[in-house]
């Protein structure tokens, strides 16, 4: 592909073993929790990975960061095959992508000072004794919002505010000056008044450093701030991708038609119908058959019980995958 | 200031809760059935004088408080007692200058046999205390990082069948194993050592000490070992770890420096709780093993009605408990600082 996909991700699966054969059953059951993932990231571009949880959007967060071994595919970033990997040459790649957890409760160590905890990616990267540490620390906090950065050092995780803490969080992943932030869901555990705030902070960020972001979430209201391209995700793989504008203005899978008619509209003149889909997501054990949405598909029809659909290209760079669209 | 504030605080409670252990110390053993002058001396030729004159030689014919010859509640005694003149009052005034009284049996000063035999278990379940922490701890971590393979599920086993082991049968099978390959298996020194040099007296010891020290090691092993695997199971699931790795930490930096603290901060308070009961001996051990330390003094005296030794045992089990118990606290504030001190 073109030199401008500097992260490229083809065919991406992880099965997950689930029971071992007995002797009862002597079939061996496996979660299919990524199941043929492709889509490409450009420099600093960020793109929004949307969909209902357990679809497998944190599974593939964690292929991406290597901290998963996937099943099948292939993940390509600056031309650089780095799907298997030890963890000595994955190290380096490390500095290069850089991840933020969903719980800043839970991502933070209660025993290290703020101090600690941003200092340390540096010391495990061998750039900690260089004269410019404490201005590389102090810089990145300021960016992550934590102004001004002394007053935070000294502070434990406790003493922070779930906002705050994110931004702790963010500040530890950019002090290694990396080129892609995978955001998993790093608002959903916060305030509503605090999630903008931290959305903005990832916006700046991809404008000031050129950062591209990844950014993971099931809510499809808090990704048209700032995501340049959306990919909807249900049950492992990817429904539908485009621009922010041709997935939310433009929807042409009935999945993401669902997901955006129930994101509140403040305006109640503009309201439309709401389509509420039927029954859970299916179990990723059993996938059905055919269309993976066919069982709760509003306007499924009997071929789509059978047929997988292809991707079907609506334009440069808007597909999706639904049988309605093949005609 | 706030760390003070705390500080004072946990300690005012603390001195609270031992002199509450003082008053509860006195009553628990004479509400006891028995009495102590025949207990003492079992022998049937002891007329009613000679028992007579061993209570009036203790302290045991004045009335036990106030209205209370003894604690009968059907024999109210006199009530105008000179409340000085009751054993309650002479106890906790000897008490306050520092005087446990004369044991009943022995005839020597409490302090004195105390002194002596809480040396005896210090230097037994302490050998045996540390011993366990080290090998259960490391156990424990072994098992966490190679959670649910087969090395776990044995090591899992081994500690549960060690923990549910009754300790005294524990000792009794090393003791007959210990008696086949020519161990000392009695007591704390040969007879006779006192004329060797120091240094074969030391060994004496040593050698006397290990069957009981490995009972008490592989018992308490079990009980580290499992919090310690739970609890760093219970970490190593964090998303901090998590996000360690993402950092591009080594398996060994992120043991060292995020695990392992946090996986300790449970252990501290039962290492603390376990030191305290040190004091205390254990028992079994001691009984089986026929070493003069706190436990066993507690059970002859127990066995003896000897109140003084009880009481003064008692207290140096209660205050040993209280203050380890204060030295976790203190130290899981320093280790921990979600704890905040005030």
């Amino acid at each position: 592909m073109s030199a401008d996909n500097f992260l490229e991700v083809r065919g991406l699966k992880k099965y997950f073993d689930v029971g071992r054969p007995t002797w009862f059953s002597g079939e061996s059951r496996s979660l299919h929790a990524v199941d043929g993932v492709d889509f490409t990231l450009r420099h600093s571009e960020v793109i929004a990975l949307v969909g209902e949880s357990g679809c497998g959007k944190s599974t593939l967060a964690l292929l991406l960061m290597g901290l998963e071994d996937p099943t099948a595919g292939t993940v390509t970033f600056e031309g650089r095959d780095i799907t298997h990997l030890d963890d000595h040459q994955r190290k380096d790649l490390r500095r290069k992508i850089q991840m933020v957890f969903q719980d800043p409760y839970e991502s933070l160590n209660p025993t290290q000072n703020i101090e600690e905890i941003v200092t340390e990616p540096l010391a495990v990267h061998g750039i900690a004794n260089t004269p410019d540490r404490d201005e590389r620390v102090k810089k990145a906090m300021e960016d992550a919002g934590l102004k001004p950065a002394e007053v935070y050092l000294k502070r434990y995780p406790h003493e922070l505010s779930g906002g705050q803490r994110q931004r702790v969080v963010i500040a530890a992943a950019l002090v290694l000056e990396p080129e892609i932030i995978l955001a998993d869901e790093p608002v959903s555990m916060l305030d509503v008044s605090i999630r903008a705030e931290i959305i903005n902070l990832l916006a700046e960020l991809r404008i000031t450093r050129q950062i591209a972001v990844i950014f993971i979430t099931h809510d499809l209201g808090s990704v048209g701030f700032f995501a340049d391209r959306v990919a909807v995700m249900y049950l492992g793989r990817i429904v539908e991708i485009g621009t922010m504008l041709e997935v939310l203005e433009k929807p042409q899978h009935p999945y993401t038609k669902a997901l955006i008619s129930v994101i509140p509209v403040p305006n109640p003149r503009l309201r439309h119908e709401r389509i509420i889909l039927q029954g859970e997501t299916p179990n990723p054990i059993d996938i059905p058959s055919g269309c993976r949405f066919h069982p709760r598909c509003p306007v499924a029809f009997a071929t789509c019980k059978v047929s997988d659909p292809p991707f079907v290209t609506l334009s440069k760079t808007h597909q999706a995958a639904c049988l309605l669209l093949v005609k | 200031m706030k760390r003070w504030r705390y500080l004072s605080g946990k300690i005012s409670w603390a001195l609270f809760t031992i002199l509450f252990v003082i008053v509860l110390n006195f009553f628990l053993f004479r509400i006891l059935p028995g009495d102590p002058a025949r207990a003492g001396v079992r022998d049937p030729r002891l007329t009613r004088e000679n028992i007579e004159a061993i209570r009036v030689r203790y302290g045991l014919d004045k009335p036990i408080i106030n209205c209370f010859e003894s604690l009968n509640p059907v024999k109210i005694g006199s009530c105008v007692v000179n409340p000085l003149d009751t054993q309650f009052f002479i106890y906790i005034g000897n008490l306050l200058q520092g005087d446990m009284m004369i044991s009943f049996h022995t005839n020597r000063p409490v302090t004195e046999i105390l002194s002596e035999r809480l040396w005896n278990t210090v230097i037994l379940i302490g050998a045996g205390q540390i011993l366990a922490i080290i090998v259960g701890v490391l156990f424990g971590m072994f098992s966490a990082w190679k959670a649910r393979t087969s090395l776990d599920y044995a090591s899992l086993t081994i500690s549960l069948v060690a923990w549910s082991i009754p300790t005294f049968w524990l000792g009794v099978i090393l003791l007959f194993w210990g008696s086949n390959n020519g161990m000392p298996i009695a007591g704390m020194s040969t007879p006779g050592m006192s004329s060797y040099p120091l240094l074969t007296q030391w060994g004496d010891i040593a050698r006397h000490m290990f069957l009981p020290t490995l009972t008490y090691t592989i018992v308490y092993m079990g009980e580290y070992m499992l919090i310690m695997r739970s609890s760093l199971l219970d970490v190593l699931s964090e998303d901090y770890i998590l996000t360690a790795k993402a950092k591009g930490l080594s398996i060994f930096q992120i043991l060292k420096d995020h695990a392992i603290k946090n996986a300790m901060l449970p252990l501290v308070t039962i290492i603390a709780i376990n030191l305290g009961f040190t004091v205390g001996g254990v028992i079994q051990i001691e009984t089986v093993f026929s070493w003069p330390g706190l436990g066993m003094t507690t059970v002859e005296a127990l066995n003896r009605r000897d109140f003084p030794v009880l009481q003064g045992a008692f207290l140096l089990i209660a205050v040993a408990v209280i203050l380890s118990n204060l030295l976790a606290d203190l130290a899981y504030s320093y280790l921990d600082p979600r704890v905040k001190t005030e």
